[in-house]
């Protein structure tokens, strides 16, 4: 009797009371929690203002699996700022989220802030916003300037070809037991879906000169350049310039490895644990072939939702415009050294100060407009996990030939989007 | 002399398959007192004594949060485990009553059931009732064990029913008889169960994965599992070691007091389950 | 008054049990049933589709990987685990010194946290810097990719399984091996059987019941991998120490396929029923 009052009593403790002021829940990182406090602390002291509270998400691994909790339980914020643009469709199809173009002045604040060529690649399929793009971190190519240096290597190599001509004099046997000691690039040999952003992906955009995968619901995989992409990862590791290891130390660190593909908040991580000996510089992706073009590459991008649990929607929005104002994208900066979705970050002089004070983020600024977020499409894991799958089997244990492994991969997608349909048809009956 | 070849191989054998157990948990505490540059190398002995690693884990998840998280859960869910499953246990044993036998047939069935079939929909449970990042999602699903009730079933079987007539007779109600009759003669096996509900919940890592997401809720193996997994170690493999450490340490210097309980207590739970 | 109590005293005793049984057991297993007819991310509405789930399973190449990958497992973990802790029983059982010690070392990785022993071992076995293979080279034998070749590496996962539980199996075993009459051994010596001789026809036919109860524990215990790849290899190389749990918690937790979670989950329960039956016939059959 005693646990059937306590289940009682615990289940009636959430209460859902009308309120007055707005939720909003920021990343968990110390340095966004810290930007959160300063933007909330602002806005809550002008008293014209509907009064906001913050929390960091209640998240210790994926964000994306706390807010599902939340919307299934329905004790969404009324506001979150880093959500990942993939899911946001996944969100809008459960009426979580409210459309934001629903505001007059959506496309003006839209318009003034995000470079024009990254505007489309938020719009939902059904042709509305449901998010407003917030920061970006773009992937580059981190490298060891000493090591490559040591070796002979002046320049940094623009083609896949010349990126693996490095790899006789980098991934070298320094201890005589037949085995490199040093390699020339360190993907994560992991296949969780999401270690794909980090390799394939990012070179899939930067090959394409800013694909995604999808296009009218058919996937691209087939496309020649998916080709020349593993095929420069199965090189890698056949030739073994790449390690087939699980690394417990972080070995670009450590000196152990002449490339790594990271975005901006690798920089002050290295700051603060690098040896004084480690010199290392940042470029853009490799590509196929030699081209004048701006490399495109991944964007980590994250944006801002309004949930529609929320009581007060035109006053949340007016508390995204504060948030994403000039203002407070430079303090953006210089709390957190995370980049703003902002046009002409680096040449407008509000953040030119910010930027000749760290000449290594203005490098990752510079590659802001050539960014690329991911499709929208509610099975963007599942598509991540086949991916990976191919790869794995492809480039990195060379158990199959890249031409299955490609049109496996594309009839693998293809199968489960159709798949996928073909159930909710047959749910719908 | 045959006999002494014989000893010589035993004695080989058991003190290789002492260091075998032994080597690696000396090696890893003994890593996490290292500097962090040395962690990775083979030698024993740090060449300076240093308490950056175990510094580095405080700083960066609330261990001492989890910890205690850990301790008041497998607390919780072992004091519950001893007065339900005992009651429960009485019941099965001591009264008779319509549908015994059903109700012992469906705890044996329990038993058996694998938990991978509860998984999914325990989960949509503890989301409807908004119990996830709580405790209630840590602690109710285990408040009751069959392996309990049916250790307790067993244990008060063999008490003489001598003992449970004259308690009646003295007015006792049954509570009381299970409390003040039952448990003082049945001292073995409350720290049979104890142990073992204890152990279990202790070490259980995928309930919590699911159900708890808040570092602050999180219990300290799910803790120390996601550090090691995730990024907030800055792949500092001496502040991993050290999380790995102190995680061991509690159940470890339980296991030097109470070596004999332990043993016999899981020991018990196998042959039972 | 008191008839009544006496009636209902029972039912009240046996009531917590029944809620639990009901809200935590009863209702997630025909929830459960429920679910593997559906479609379900949690957000939308379920959606009835039949025996999709169930058809899509047959085709699922990763269903079978993960299926053989448990085979796999068990195949090496459990006649490892049985056949160590026989070897260390039978020696425990021995006229020795010291034997509480040892036998106290055997069982202390049992109760430690298998995220301890997974961090631990995941350090042993790393290619460039763990112990193992720098003991092997020092050795001058080959260096071994332990968690990264497709081959190795779910061997190599069950080698550590073994390592944490078999200290439980050499108590168990032990305590087997204590309640064979010494008499028979005498008796047995006396007509002139070898020890190998007596090993074999007195030791493992006298412990059957013993020997079932492990080989059945430490199946189900194998059938639960879930931790040991979440932490150290996450499924990989190429899908070799993808466990059956692992994947469900993917399809659950990654991609929010609860209905299709929840069907391999049911047919994974079925599997362990299905084994442990069989084992249990075999076992007793074969003594």
């Amino acid at each position: 009797m005693p646990l059937c009052a306590v289940c009682l009593v615990l289940a009636g403790c959430r209460s859902a009371s009308r309120v007055d002021h707005l939720t909003y829940w920021c990343a968990t990182n110390t340095f966004e929690i810290e930007f959160a406090r300063q933007v909330v602390t602002e806005w809550n002291q002008d008293t014209t203002h509907i009064p906001v509270d913050f929390q960091p998400v209640p998240a210790g691994q994926s964000s994306e699996e706390v807010i599902l909790a939340a919307i299934v339980g329905k004790t969404t914020p009324d506001i979150y700022s880093n959500i990942w643009p993939g899911v946001v469709e996944q969100y809008r199809e459960a009426g979580a989220v409210i459309p934001l173009d629903q505001f007059s002045d959506f496309d003006s604040a839209l318009a003034s802030r995000l470079p024009p060529g990254l505007i489309e690649g938020f719009r939902s399929p059904n042709g509305q916003f449901y998010q407003f793009p917030w920061k970006g971190n773009p992937l580059m190519l981190y490298y060891n300037a000493g090591m490559l240096g040591g070796s002979g290597i002046s320049s940094v190599p623009d083609t896949y070809e010349e990126f693996l001509s490095l790899g006789p004099r980098i991934a070298v046997d320094l201890n005589g037991d037949e085995h490199p000691d040093q390699w020339l690039l360190d993907p994560n040999i992991l296949s969780e879906w999401w270690q794909r952003f980090f390799d394939f992906y990012t070179f899939s955009i930067a090959a394409t000169g800013g694909e995604t995968l999808i296009l009218n619901n058919l996937p691209q995989l087939d496309r020649p350049e998916t080709f020349q992409v593993m095929s420069f990862f199965r090189q890698g590791y056949s030739s073994g310039y790449f390690p087939r290891s699980i690394f417990q130390e972080d070995i670009f660190l450590k000196g152990k490895v002449a490339f790594h593909v990271s975005g901006p908040w690798m920089v002050p991580y290295l700051e603060r644990y690098r040896t004084e000996d480690l010199h290392y510089g940042i470029t853009t992706l490799p590509l196929p072939a030699e081209s004048s073009e701006p490399v495109h590459t991944y964007g980590d991008p994250k944006s801002i939702v309004i949930f529609s649990t929320t009581y007060h929607p035109k006053q949340a929005w007016e508390f995204v415009k504060f948030f994403t104002s000039e203002a407070n994208d430079r303090r953006l900066l210089e709390v957190t050294n995370q980049l703003p979705l902002r046009r002409n970050l680096v040449s407008d002089p509000y953040f030119v100060a910010y930027f000749n004070e760290h000449p290594k983020l203005r490098i990752f600024a510079e590659q802001i407009p050539y960014i690329v977020a991911t499709d929208h499409t509610i099975y963007l894991q599942e598509i991540f996990d086949i991916i990976s799958q191919e790869f794995d089997a492809a480039c990195i244990h060379q158990a199959k030939p890249l031409d299955d492994a490609i049109s496996d991969m594309q009839a693998r997608v293809s199968t489960l989007i159709e798949r996928e349909s073909l159930a909710s048809k047959a749910g719908r009956k | 002399m045959r006999m002494g070849i014989l000893k010589i191989t035993f004695y080989t054998a058991l003190i290789a398959g002492a260091v075998t157990f032994i080597y690696p948990f000396l090696w890893m505490i003994l890593a996490t007192l290292k500097p962090e540059p040395e962690v990775a190398s083979l030698s024993l002995l740090p060449s300076k004594v240093t308490l950056q690693s175990y510094l580095e884990v405080f700083r960066r998840i609330p261990i001492g949060r989890a910890f205690f998280n850990s301790l008041f859960v497998s607390t919780s869910v072992t004091g519950s485990v001893l007065v339900f499953s005992s009651i429960t246990g009485y019941a099965l044993s001591r009264l008779r009553f319509k549908g015994r036998e059903l109700i012992f047939a469906v705890i044996l069935f329990t038993m058996m059931l694998p938990f991978q079939i509860t998984l999914i929909p325990m989960y949509v449970l503890m989301v409807k009732f908004g119990w996830v990042n709580s405790y209630q999602a840590l602690i109710v699903p285990g408040m009751i064990s069959a392996f309990g009730i049916l250790v307790f079933r067993q244990a008060f079987r063999s008490i003489p029913q001598d003992l449970v007539d004259s308690a009646r007779i003295d007015g006792c109600s049954e509570l009381r008889i299970i409390f003040q009759v039952m448990w003082p003669l049945s001292k073995p096996t409350l720290v049979t169960v104890g142990i073992i509900t204890f152990m279990n919940t202790w070490n259980d890592v995928l309930w919590p994965i699911i159900v708890i997401r808040k570092q602050s809720m999180m219990t300290m193996p799910q803790a120390v599992a996601l550090f090691a997994v995730g990024g907030q170690a800055d792949a500092q493999m001496g502040s991993i070691l050290a999380a790995a450490t102190l995680l061991a340490i509690p159940v470890v210097v339980a296991y030097v007091f109470f070596q004999r309980h332990f043993i016999e207590s899981m020991a018990t739970s196998g042959l039972k389950g | 008054m008191r008839r009544f109590r006496s009636f209902a005293a029972p039912y009240a005793l046996i009531a917590p049990y029944g809620l639990h049984f009901l809200v935590i057991v009863a209702f997630p297993v025909v929830f459960s049933l429920i679910l593997t007819f559906h479609q379900w991310n949690l957000l939308s509405p379920m959606k009835w589709i039949g025996g999709v789930n169930f058809l899509n399973l047959l085709s699922d190449p990763l269903f079978w990987k993960s299926l053989w990958n448990t085979f796999r497992f068990l195949v090496i973990h459990v006649p490892l685990q049985v056949g160590t802790a026989l070897v260390l029983a039978e020696i425990l059982n021995q006229r020795l010194r010291a034997k509480g010690f040892f036998r106290a070392v055997f069982f202390l990785p049992v109760v430690i946290s298998g995220v301890v022993v997974t961090i631990l071992w995941k350090q042993l076995y790393a290619s460039e810097s763990g112990i193992i293979n720098t003991l092997l080279l020092s050795l001058g034998l080959g260096r071994v990719e332990w968690l990264t070749d497709p081959l190795i590496a779910m061997p190599a996962i069950a080698i550590m399984a073994t390592w944490k539980n078999v200290g439980l199996y050499v108590i168990l075993l032990l305590a087997g091996l204590q309640s064979i009459p010494r008499q028979v051994y005498e008796a047995a010596t006396i007509d002139g059987a070898s020890r190998l001789d007596q090993f074999l026809r007195i030791t493992v036919p006298m412990l059957n019941p013993i020997l079932l109860t492990v080989v059945i524990l430490s199946t189900i215990n194998g059938f639960s991998l879930f931790i040991e790849p979440y932490v150290m290899t996450a499924g990989g190389p190429l899908n070799s120490t993808l466990s059956m749990n692992l994947y469900i918690y993917r399809q659950a937790f990654a991609f929010y396929k609860m209905g299709y979670a929840a069907t391999l989950g049911l047919v994974l329960a079925g599997m362990i029923f299905a084994v442990v039956a069989v084992q249990r016939r075999l076992i007793e059959k074969e003594f």
